[in-house]
């Protein structure tokens, strides 16, 4: 991957025995919007704490548009955004914004009041939301805050830790589109997110990490892609044999003509069969990530990437925790 | 960065350094009316022989010996202005604790601001704090003497440098402070660390004179090189004194800006 905008080589941290970060090796090009999944406590919010020199790593390195972190010059480049968003209390909420921008080191052009402007009115950020003191302001309202000051200088990467807290449903989708702009526009996005639904939404590739250890790091089609499927089918007799026993196909549940299979990536051997013998109903939903997710999080899996390459692997692990739609 | 940073937390403070100077501006011109009572009636030193032998010695140890001069200084080590000066020194300089304890410090961080210049500001805003509280008692005593008519007997450059040595003792607490507070991560502990320090600081100095097995230790409390009495009785400028403060204020902040630089902030 050449010159990545994001780059950690064995980047490790440890609190006493505690092994928070574990060689950490991970890329991020120019112009991606990357998932960062992980359950809370996975080491997510250190990865990125140490992105941004707020710690300091134990071993490895982390390189931002080829720099370390500590030097400022990089973090002038970067909008962020904590997971845990605390603002002034005390100052309103346009001072807040005011004080953040002053700490780029230079006087905001004109260029900047507009689009903190634009920023507002996309997250329905009215101005007496932003006249109130923001002890006075709602979770919500200071998550939105929070956002205009990540995008308000067009940085070049956005880092957002847990960017979704708080926000209702229709401020929520307004975000998803303004990534959807940032990505277009060429920005790069780190989004860190333990809710599986928002990276799916907003994001082209992800690493997944688990307890300190990236398990893997896959294009979100691509995971899902190879994940196990169910197919449901109904006969109006017992099911083929040759159905039943097609290469890569495991029967999960079976009611008279009424089968659920687990199905792997190789189809064909199934599709012939089932040209032989058409099923009255067949009902075959698209692979869900959260079927990965769950998977990746089970700490019965031996090896995790290999798993998530090989639905035989992943077959035992597997569970649907969404309605499936019908296949067309 | 360093001047947004500064006007922020000026602002912040504006109100808390507002009353304090009033504050000690209104008990340095009333101690001067106290004083220019007791001056121009019985007399000051024929009022102190009346008191025990024991205040006697205890008085004449902090304050030397008893005179309108000395009472006018005295004020600037009163517990009441000391305990006010100290107090608002303390709160300033634990503000990175607080900070880091709220988060607020990630997010400035997270902006090309170093670690350096924050902690500078934090600094500059200690300094200024530093000169104001002492100004204000400066301004009383100014007053204070106007109004009473004894700017004649008591020229401004007689308690000035009270109003400097003050400044430097509270520039070394406070530099001493910022340094515990670099290493604390809430600021109800920095503050703790930092008034058991300032009285333990304080103690030594006061039982210094008093008890000689300390006497040789004395000289390691910045409360020691903190002498207006003196000052304002010899009309001289401390400046060794001033010297020294400066000195342990220097070391405290390297220090503290080493730390800050080199430690994680989680």
């Amino acid at each position: 991957m050449p010159n990545p905008v994001l780059h950690t080589r064995g980047l490790t941290k440890r609190y006493g025995a505690t092994l928070a970060l574990d060689a950490l090796d991970l890329s991020v090009e120019a112009g991606e919007v990357f998932g960062f999944l992980g359950p809370n406590g996975a080491g997510k919010t250190t990865t990125i704490r140490l992105l941004l020199d707020l710690i300091r790593p134990t071993s490895g390195e982390a390189l931002l548009f080829g720099r370390p972190p500590r030097d400022p010059a990089v973090r002038a480049r970067i909008g962020y955004l904590p997971g845990d968003l605390v603002l002034d209390p005390r100052l309103s909420g346009s001072a807040m914004l005011d004080v953040l921008d002053a700490l780029r080191g230079r006087g905001a052009p004109p260029g900047d009041a507009r689009r903190r402007a634009e920023l507002c009115e996309r997250l329905l950020l009215d101005a007496r939301d932003l006249a109130r003191p923001v002890r006075e302001a709602s979770r919500g309202t200071r998550q939105k805050m929070g956002l205009v000051a990540a995008f308000q200088h067009d940085p070049e990467l956005l880092v957002l830790d847990e960017p979704t807290g708080g926000l209702d449903p229709l401020v929520r989708e307004a975000f998803f589109e303004l990534l959807d702009d940032t990505g277009r526009r060429g920005r790069t996005v780190f989004h860190s997110s333990h809710v599986l639904s928002e990276v799916e939404r907003t994001c082209a590739r992800a690493a997944i990490l688990r307890q300190g250890r990236l398990v893997v790091v896959e294009r979100i089609a691509t995971m899902r892609a190879a994940l196990p499927r169910r197919m449901t089918l109904r006969f109006d007799a017992a099911p083929p044999d040759d159905v039943l026993r097609a290469p890569g196909v495991a029967v999960l549940e079976r009611d008279g003509g009424r089968v659920v299979l687990r199905v792997g990536a190789e189809l064909g051997p199934l599709l012939a069969a089932l040209a032989r013998t058409p099923p009255l109903e067949l009902v075959f939903p698209e692979a869900e990530l959260e079927d990965a997710f769950a998977h990746l999080y089970d700490g019965s899996a031996a090896d995790a990437e290999d798993a998530s390459r090989t639905p035989s692997r992943v077959a035992p692990g597997v569970r649907s925790t969404r309605t499936s739609e019908p296949a067309p | 960065m360093i001047g947004a940073l500064l006007r922020r937390q000026v602002r912040l403070l504006g109100r808390l350094l507002a009353i304090t100077f009033a504050g000690l501006a209104g008990f340095e011109f009333l101690a001067i009316h106290v004083a220019e009572a007791f001056e121009k009636g019985p007399g000051l030193a024929q009022l102190f022989r009346m008191l025990p032998q024991v205040v006697q010695d205890v008085v004449t140890s902090q304050v030397g010996p008893v005179s309108f001069p000395a009472l006018v200084a005295a004020a600037f080590l009163d517990p009441v202005p000391y305990a006010a000066c100290i107090g608002v020194i303390v709160l300033v300089a634990t503000l990175p604790a607080g900070e880091r304890e709220s988060g607020l410090l990630d997010l400035f961080l997270a902006r090309p601001l170093s670690r350096r210049r924050y902690l500078l500001a934090c600094l500059l805003l200690v300094a200024l704090v530093a000169c104001v509280l002492p100004l204000a008692l400066l301004l009383g005593a100014a007053l204070g003497l106007a109004r009473v008519e004894m700017t004649d007997e008591l020229p401004w450059t007689r308690y000035a440098p009270c109003a400097l040595g003050l400044s430097a003792l509270l520039l070394a607490l406070g530099a001493i402070t910022l340094l515990l507070a670099v290493e604390s991560r809430r600021r109800g502990q920095a503050v703790a660390r930092a008034v058991a320090l300032v009285l333990a600081l304080y103690l030594l100095d006061a039982s210094s004179k008093f008890w000689p097995a300390l006497a040789d230790w004395g000289v390691l409390s910045p409360f020691r090189w903190f002498v207006p009495v003196r000052s304002a009785m010899e009309g001289t400028w401390p400046l060794r004194e001033v010297s020294v403060l400066l000195a342990v204020a220097l070391v405290a902040s390297a220090i503290a800006l080493w730390r800050f630089d080199a430690r994680d902030l989680d």
